[in-house]
């Protein structure tokens, strides 16, 4: 038993720790939206600059930094979208966007709390980004060490234009950041009005499968359900307070779901056919809208699990997922 | 069998009954509410294409019968493993099965997610159930044959196994922590199947695992008598002409055999192999005869209970059924275990 309940703190202190997966949206969070988008305006670009993040802590940035570490994929997008990826020394293993993140210095990071200190300090970051309750911890060993931390959460919709605002302002691109936060916040009033005609016949009933064998969704409290929310689709699941939850098989042919959308991880199959054959013969499977009418569709699993400039390709799939008709008169 | 002690079968009655009252709630009982006369119509005459029949005849009944069958398989393993090892402490997965199926199946999912082979998605299920229960009799045996190769003196020969057992477990084990450490976005995938979970289990896993749960649970009931003596000591049972060594092994095969199956279907369900014994000993007595059977119908019973409450209590999501069995088992057990001091004081 001994053996188990440490695998358990390891595990759950690990699935707190994984980005993404991180289901509670804390109070917190709620509350730092608030205290960042209220910025002081100081001469913008202009160094020093006060920033407050997410834990609010007030860190001042006496001048322009150039050595920029980042902790979390999403924040290392957010990076190069504003035009300081040239200010950036390294970033974690996980970040593999854009292209550029290969001649970074990788930051071993095989698990969100495990970052070695030793390897970070020895970068010399002179800012660090990260995020969440997860690495709470470190962001606090950091700034023991004197080295600027700033923690910016990173799991909904909300929080990709908090995080934009934060970092522009604490890398002097802020108005790069402000136009990034127009963009995006175009782009997807753009798609919700390029489904909204053929949402009058009803929205499409969404089962995102997360996995087969335990049945496993993502809930509306989770970064994708939100993202499903946005473009108009109805969650299978929306009853289920849980972010990932594990579902009833029998809920699930019983509310006979439209469309299903499957994450692929990088590099995995994409095969829609096969998934397609596997589906069928599961028992019950058959029957369900989704299955007969060949509606599956895999989606590549980073474009809507970070919360990231990239959301608007993430939802963009989905949107053609759901809506495939306000896609094809082009 | 002696016809004294076919005769003490009647007292099996009351446990088959509650095994047949469980598996009616747990039919009746599932995220989606159906009506005794939907159950009634649709298991006599089921008709294609209707969602209630589906439901029922594809989804809900395998999985009852499933658990039913892993319980009662967990239990009897429990019962002979704590005989043959004289330990009361012993469960299923003392030496070493639960942790080499985790390793087995943790690899097999490695191998699904990751492109190491490329597993055509049929055979997804089936594989990951091989490497199971392949984990499970590789990691056996190899504490088999760690125990044979230290001569070690009298009487060590079972101690030698429950060591080597723990050792290789706490190996094994770590090497699954290892790659769930190394591959976090499968984290949730692989801890949901290290708790034990009958989601999406069909009758294509029932075929698998029930016939090696029934050959070995059935072999274990034949050997009640070798078992009996066996629990009262090497020495004693020398004395009175059985040779030890041949059964125990075979006993050990046949139980670790029931384990990996049930394992290999089920993930690695806690407590119930320690529990349900223990309780059917309270309620029986010590002899195999009646406790091998009288442990498989109530490990099935608490299993069908228990997997019936984790499709259930938060539907329509569901709890992973190990969580609920430790839950619900322990306070049980402990009440058991006051109440009968009581009594017998």
């Amino acid at each position: 038993m001994n053996r188990f309940n440490s695998r358990l703190i390891l595990i759950l202190l690990a699935l707190w720790m994984s980005a993404g997966c991180g289901a509670e949206k804390a109070s917190q969070n709620s509350e730092s939206g608030q205290t960042a988008a209220s910025p002081e305006k100081q001469n913008p670009s202009g160094f020093p600059v006060t920033v407050k993040d997410d834990r609010g802590v007030e860190v001042m940035i006496s001048e322009k930094p150039v050595r920029i570490v980042s902790l979390l994929p999403s924040h290392t997008e957010i990076l190069f979208a504003i035009g300081a990826g040239e200010q950036m020394v390294g970033c974690t293993t996980y970040c593999n966007y854009p292209a550029e993140t290969e001649q970074l210095e990788k930051v071993a990071l095989s698990n969100p709390g495990s970052v070695s200190l030793e390897v970070l300090v020895e970068l010399k970051p002179d800012l660090v980004f990260l995020g969440g309750d997860y690495q709470r911890l470190l962001a606090d060993q950091l700034s023991k060490l004197q080295v600027p931390v700033l923690s910016f959460e990173s799991q909904s919709v909300a929080d990709i234009e908090h995080s934009i605002r934060g970092i522009s302002r604490s890398t002097g691109h802020v108005d790069a950041g402000e136009a990034l936060i127009q963009q995006i916040k175009q782009d997807i009033a753009a798609l919700q009005t390029r489904v909204k005609p053929y949402q009058k016949q009803g929205e499409p009933r969404v089962f995102y499968q997360v996995w087969d064998q335990p049945l496993m969704t993502a809930g509306p409290a989770s970064f994708i359900g939100e993202l499903i929310d946005l473009i108009g689709g109805e969650n299978l699941f929306a009853d289920v307070e849980i972010a990932y939850p594990q579902v009833s098989e029998e809920t699930l042919i019983l509310r006979n779901p439209d469309v299903i959308l499957m994450p692929y991880v990088n590099g995995g199959p994409a095969d829609v056919a096969a998934s397609l054959r596997t589906l069928n013969a599961r028992p019950g499977w058959k029957e369900m809208n989704a299955v007969k009418n060949k509606r599956l569709y895999i989606i590549e699993d980073d474009l809507i699990s970070r919360p990231g400039p990239r959301v608007v390709q993430g939802l963009q799939k989905i949107a053609q997922a759901l809506y495939p008709e306000a896609f094809q008169q082009q | 069998m002696q016809p004294r002690q076919l005769f003490l079968l009647w007292r099996m009655i009351p446990l088959t009954g509650f095994l047949l009252a469980a598996l009616v709630v747990g039919i009746h009982f599932g995220a989606v509410e159906l009506s005794f006369d939907q159950i009634r119509q649709s298991l006599w005459n089921p008709s294609e294409g209707s969602h209630i029949s589906t439901i029922l005849w594809q989804i809900r009944l395998p999985r009852v019968l499933l658990a039913a069958c892993v319980g009662g398989g967990l239990a009897v393993a429990g019962a002979a493993f704590q005989g043959v090892f004289r330990n009361p402490l012993a469960d299923p997965f003392v030496i070493g099965a639960s942790s080499g199926a985790a390793l087995g199946a943790t690899l097999a999912l490695l191998c699904i997610a990751g492109s190491i082979t490329v597993i055509t998605a049929t055979w997804q299920i089936p594989w990951l159930i091989l490497s199971a229960f392949a984990g499970a009799i590789l990691v056996v045996g190899a504490v088999f044959v760690i125990a044979a190769l230290s001569n070690a003196g009298r009487n060590a020969p079972l101690l030698t196994l429950i060591l080597a057992g723990m050792a290789l477990s706490s190996f094994t084990g770590a090497l699954v922590s290892l790659i769930m450490f190394l591959n976090h976005e499968m984290l949730t995938t692989i801890f949901s199947w290290l708790l034990g979970s009958f989601s999406g289990r069909h009758w294509n896993e029932i075929m698998m695992a029930v016939p090696v749960i029934f050959f070995s649970g059935g072999l274990l009931w034949l050997m009640s008598r070798p078992l009996d003596l066996l629990s009262f000591g090497d020495e004693t049972a020398m004395t009175l002409g059985l040779s030890t060594g041949k059964f125990r092994v075979l006993i050990l095969i046949a139980a670790t055999l029931c384990t990996a199956a049930c394992v290999a279907v089920s993930g690695v369900i806690g407590f119930l192999g320690l529990m349900a014994p223990h309780m059917t000993r309270i309620m029986l007595g010590p002899r195999h005869v009646l406790l091998i059977p009288g442990s498989c119908l109530l490990g099935a019973t608490l299993l069908v209970v228990a997997d019936t409450l984790a499709r259930t209590v938060i539907a329509p999501a569901e709890i992973p059924v190990g969580i609920v069995t430790a839950l619900m088992g322990c306070p049980f057990f402990l009440f058991l275990l006051v109440s009968r001091g009581q009594q017998s004081r």
